[in-house]
């Protein structure tokens, strides 16, 4: 079973990989053992220990991510098999690890974001009683991140998947004390719950059809799958996914997983973690590519979820949910572009997203932290004089989320589009356009609100009254922002388009990983020039509108309720109020009815005590009967045997 | 704590290096009985000495019955397969009773199973106060008569231990209970022996159903296909898998369950959930379907509706418990559902899940008790709305009862994933590809249960760890001592091992299996 076509790789074995998965969680281990160590040090000398043991870890991941990503040429894949996991007759699930173009870029981007945001925690997360424990919760998570992007099969990436999923339940309920902050926490690892039974039953269905779960033998069998059974594996993983990656209908978790610490928004809930459903849909992309139907049904999906969320994103007020349903919005690009077929753009929008939203969470994360925690803009303005430095780098993260040329966003997020622009499609003649049109109606929304929250906030005046000018930054806060905010801005030249004269870099090195995929190529390079203006023009009259509309804002008018249009979506559709009322109370109802006033008390319980208490009875009946009086005995010993007597003279 | 350690080390070690000795140097040494002899020993020797001494010997067997566990783990060979260590003495030889032990690589993991619930039981039963001898008389007898149903290969033997355990829980139960004790035991207790009523006219209707007059499991189930004619089978395969089922508390005869564990002292629930209720799926395997293959082919697709029943209507009914211990016994009702729905799957994968599921469900139906207990000891209530924000007081018992809760819901490293993973395999491949086609409908409605599952585990695990401390008095509280963690911890790096690294076991399990499906004619 496991023949593969060999000849189109050079596999090399490497001892090195499984220490991108340890070296952080050897980190958490150490910090464990701090956490729970009774020794003479302070607390804040424990602190400081704990915190360099994690960004080490995490520096160390990135390091050897990196020599790997550097060695790596077209053909080659690292691999390093460690142990046999599971072993049950035709069941056999290795515990492997490989490293091709495709994983080697994702490692080397989450890795580099994870040391940054680990360097950025260390002075957030500063006077928090939780440090330690936070540290521990954030090094597990990265190793859990580059188990699922290693993995060589399905499976071991189903707990990379899983351990992910709990470490982000433990950050989001990290302040534990505030229920609010565990029911959020409660309602991600719920949601995630419902997508992971997609995933159970994508891995059922693939292992009864080819008897494997690694990816190789997925590519090298893949005239297995019938068409139909094909579509449905497709689905499967997209339900997955759809939890994961934050789409309709499964999203509605994301904006409450802002109740986690800011970098931990930043890390798992916009720059990793939520991607691993895009991952994962792009690692199968052969089965993706063979059914139209299901790539349908994900473009549609995708593109929806981009325009609802962004729509709602206009009009909050919390920072950080602008930032999550920006999030959600973005996630559906990048689905947008696995559905149409191009998936290294969805990839590159992955990592330019990765770059561009972590940083404006860590400047939204800085803003908070100089104003004490304040997360509403409308009680924000005029902190340009203030906090320049903050300023410079959430307006250069925000030009790049806008797609503002030539900032990071603007490459990626035009390649999806001019990606869904260009496939066509084979089921929907009209479809390419159509997602075309939203994803630039998208586009517009979005350089509209992300400007509309930056002007509120550093624009205009002050409207709050918690602003406190002893606070600065430590650099262990200003620096990683620095470089994420570099990385924002160029991060997007790895794919400058061939039709403006660049090299799309990214395209290429992704090849040999969509091997198997035709290479698409049109001659319409003109057309997507214009495409490239149109966008540009777009991004600019939406930064231009917000400017309009909010840079003059008198404080009065911020304070008014929304009405009719805006109310729904102030209420985010209401979304989370229709999931409550139907699934919630019917859950509630079904459960209340069994434990309390149905089955389990009043038939089942009742059914054995009365079985009890009809014995009881009967024997009360006996003891009757049992008077210790000779005469009663002497009578029934007659009566038996009259009895007896009669039967017997009857049956003769 | 340090005098802890080296009893516990000292008694281990040597018995490991005596045992491993003797069954290196003869084949026939009898280290079977040696394992239910051990428990025995422990009760009559904590009757004959002074009560101070009583926990302290039943922790010295407790360890030496582990490392018998592990020596029987070590030393039974795996590519011979079979049943091995066999021990046969007639005791009634004109009946065809024999006193008959041997054990597979499906008993050798009950037995590692029984060892370990035993070793962290006695150590959790360190702080009982009342009547501390006859407790542990009591609690190391019903663990040989456990122990001793778990390595009998006659059918004779196997009831008698089995009552053997029954009887002792019932005392436990009714004197070191809490709450309406009397009630529970009772309750229990009966509904138990209304198991063992359909299990033994079972037994004897294989008994004079065939001409060999003979208990010998391996006897019967060798002449099944020729000595119980199809009619018999089917009459008397869903009796059998009834009794058996009672024990596992299969719907509708699960009420003895919560009520039970909820009154139990929280060893006895431990060992109860842990090993007694496994016995049920066990002996539906060994018994059961080996000895009626015809019957099992016929019945086991419409009896896995009850087991479905029982995974997801305990699982809702979970739900909406107030008391921390009913959630922890509807979960373990639950669990015994997947054990079960894979055995009725009758494929390698499911019943390789189920055997894997069993021992996981034992491990953490044993750690979430033991830590149920702890909670209960500190915070003096098991009541859900008096409990809250526990982990800010307790941080070392609140992260084992978090890692015990993840390890209940499937959580990938953790034991429970292995066994719900090939188990859904099983019901899947069993449903369509060339099994029982009802499995179509019940493997997806089965997948429902995880998601359930997902809601009660985290909701206890937010109410009772998370949120403000709830009571002033909470504040107080001191973490869990070296004696109260040991035991926990070791029950989690039990679960740890199988979840990390399965392999050994799963080819442990994997011989039998597949030589029982082959002669049922189950599918690969």
């Amino acid at each position: 079973m496991n023949n593969l076509e060999s000849t189109h790789h050079f596999l090399i074995a490497n001892t090195w990989i499984i220490w991108i998965v340890l070296a952080p969680l050897v980190g958490a281990l150490i910090n464990t053992g701090l956490f729970f160590s009774q020794n003479t040090l302070t607390q804040s000398q424990k602190q400081k220990i704990s915190a360099i043991i994690a960004c080490t870890a995490a520096g160390m991941a990135f390091l050897i991510s990196f020599f790997l990503f550097w060695h790596m040429h077209s053909q080659t894949i690292f691999v390093q098999t460690l142990f046999t996991w599971i072993n049950s007759s035709v069941f056999k699930v290795r515990f492997a690890l490989n490293v091709d173009s495709l994983s080697s870029i994702m490692i080397v981007f989450i890795t580099f974001v994870a040391f940054c945001i680990h360097v950025y925690s260390s002075g957030y997360m500063d006077h928090d009683e939780g440090f330690i424990r936070y540290f521990i919760f954030l090094n597990l998570f990265l190793s859990s991140m580059a188990l699922l992007i290693l993995s060589s099969n399905l499976l071991l990436m189903f707990i990379g998947w899983e351990g992910v999923g709990i470490c982000s339940y433990l950050l989001i309920s990290f302040w534990y004390q505030d229920p609010k902050n565990v029911q959020a926490g409660e309602k991600a690892i719920l949601l995630n719950r419902i997508g992971d039974v997609g995933f159970l039953l994508g891995l059922i269905v693939v292992f009864s059809t080819i008897h494997s779960f690694n990816f190789i033998d997925l590519e090298a069998h893949r005239h297995l799958f019938s068409p139909g059974l094909l579509t449905f594996v497709d689905l499967c993983f997209f339900w997955g996914a759809t939890a994961k990656s934050a789409q309709i209908p499964l999203y509605v978790w994301l904006p409450d997983a802002m109740a986690g610490p800011t970098p931990v928004s930043a890390l798992i809930h916009a720059a990793t973690m939520v991607t691993a459903g895009v991952y994962l849909l792009v690692r199968l992309n052969i089965l993706y590519f063979l059914s139209p139907e299901a790539s349908c049904v994900i473009a549609i999906t995708g593109v929806l979820t981009a325009f609802f969320a962004a729509t709602v994103a206009t009009v909050q007020n919390d920072m950080k949910k602008i930032l999550a349903y920006s999030t959600i919005s973005q996630l559906g690009y990048m689905m947008l572009a696995v559905g149409v077929g191009d998936y290294a753009s969805g990839i590159f929008h992955l990592i330019s997203h990765g770059f561009f939203k972590a940083c404006l969470f860590l400047s939204a994360g800085a803003v908070m932290h100089l104003l004490m925690q304040e997360q509403d803009i409308r009680k924000m303005g005029g902190l340009l004089k203030t906090f320049p430095l903050t300023a410079l780098v959430f307006l250069v993260s925000g030009l790049a989320l806008a797609g503002f040329p030539p900032f990071s966003g603007f490459f990626s997020k035009d390649a999806i589009l001019w990606g869904a622009f260009s496939h066509p499609n084979p089921l929907i003649p009209w479809l390419p356009t159509a997602l075309y049109t939203m994803g630039l109606i998208t586009a517009f929304l979005t350089a509209f609100y992300i400007s509309r929250m930056i002007i509120l906030i550093f624009w205009g005046e002050y409207r709050g009254n918690a602003l406190n000018h002893t606070h600065s930054l430590p650099w262990v806060m200003s620096v990683p922002m620095v470089i994420l905010a570099i990385g924002s801005l160029i991060v997007g030249w790895i794919g400058i388009p061939k039709a403006i004269g660049g090299k799309d870099w990214i395209n290429h090195f992704l090849h040999s990983t969509f091997f198997l995929i035709p290479r698409f190529t049109t001659n319409q390079d003109h057309l997507q020039v214009v495409l490239m203006l149109i966008s540009t023009l777009v991004s600019a009259s939406g930064i231009i509108l917000a400017w309009i509309r909010y840079v003059r804002y008198p404080k009065t008018r911020l304070e008014n309720q929304p009405q009719g249009f805006l109310k729904l979506l102030d209420h985010k559709y209401y979304i989370d109020e229709f999931y409550q009322k139907t699934i919630g109370r019917c859950t509630s109802w079904v459960a209340g009815w069994i434990s309390e006033w149905g089955i389990e008390n009043q038939i089942l319980g009742r059914l054995v005590d009365n079985i009890a208490l009809f014995f009881e009875k009967l024997s009360k009946g006996y003891q009757k009967i049992q008077s210790g009086l000779v005469r009663n005995y002497l009578f029934y010993m007659i009566l038996g045997a009259a009895v007896f007597f009669i039967v017997f003279v009857c049956n003769h | 704590m340090l005098a802890i350690i080296l009893t516990i080390l000292l008694s281990f070690m040597s018995s490991y290096t005596v045992l491993s000795r003797c069954i290196d140097s003869t084949g026939t040494f009898p280290i079977l009985s040696w394992f239910i002899i051990i428990p025995f020993l422990s009760s009559l020797l904590v009757l004959v000495f002074e009560e101070k001494f009583s926990k302290w010997i039943t922790l010295i067997f407790a360890s030496i019955e582990l490392s018998v566990a592990i020596v029987i783990f070590q030393a039974y060979d795996r590519l011979k397969g079979g049943f091995q260590f066999v021990q046969d003495i007639p005791w009634l030889k004109n009946f065809g009773i024999h006193y008959l032990l041997g054990v597979d690589g499906i008993s050798v993991m009950m037995v590692i199973l029984t060892s370990c619930v035993y070793f962290s039981g006695a150590l959790v039963s360190w702080s009982i106060q009342n009547r501390i001898k006859e407790y542990f008389v009591l609690f190391s007898l019903l663990v040989a008569g456990v122990a001793g149903a778990y390595v009998s290969l006659d059918l004779f033997f196997f009831f008698l231990f089995y009552e053997f355990a029954v009887l002792p829980m019932y005392l436990l139960v009714g004197i070191w209970g809490s709450g309406k004790k009397e009630y529970a035991a009772m309750k229990l207790t009966l509904l138990l022996l209304f198991g063992s009523a359909f299990m033994l006219v079972g037994f004897l209707a294989m008994y004079f159903g065939s001409h060999v007059h003979s208990f010998d499991i391996r006897v019967l189930s060798q002449i099944s296909q020729t000595a119980f004619s199809p009619k018999f089978q089917n009459i008397w395969f869903p009796i059998l898998f009834l009794g058996f089922g009672v024990i596992s508390a299969i719907f509708p005869f699960h009420t003895w369950s919560p009520d039970g564990y909820g009154s139990a002292p929280t060893a006895a629930s431990m060992l109860h959930a842990g090993v007694l209720k496994t016995l049920g799926g066990y002996s539906i395997l060994r018994v059961a379907v080996a000895c009626m293959p015809e019957g099992a082919k016929h019945w086991l697709p419409w009896l896995a509706i009850l087991t479905v029943i029982n995974m997801i209507y305990a699982s809702l009914a979970a739900m909406k418990q107030t008391d921390l211990k009913y959630v922890a016994a509807y979960s373990s009702v639950a669990h015994c559902g997947y054990v079960l729905f894979g055995i009725c799957t009758l494929q390698i994968y499911g019943l390789d899940g189920a055997v894997i599921q069993m021992f996981s469900h034992g491990i953490v139906a044993a750690l979430t008790f033991a830590s149920i207990g702890v909670i209960y000891g500190r915070a003096h209530t098991r009541e859900l709305n008096k409990l809250g924000g526990l982990a800010a007081v307790l941080p070392i018992i609140g992260g084992i009862f978090l890692a015990g809760s993840m390890a209940n819901l499937g959580l990938p490293g953790l034991s429970g994933f292995v066994g719900e993973f090939l188990i859904f395999l099983g019901a899947f491949k069993s449903g369509f590809h060339g099994g029982f086609s009802i499995f179509e409908i019940l493997a997806p409605l089965g997948l429902l249960a995880i998601i359930l599952t997902a809601i009660y585990v985290l909701r206890i695990v937010q109410i009772v760890l998370f949120g403000p401390v709830k009571d002033d008095h909470f504040h107080e509280i001191k973490d869990g001592s070296f004696v109260e963690i040991l035991p926990l911890m070791f029950l989690l790096i039990v679960s740890l091992i199988i979840g990390v690294y399965p392999k050994p076991f799963i080819d442990l399990v994997n011989g039998p299996v597949s030589t029982l499906i082959s002669h049922v004619g189950g599918i690969n």
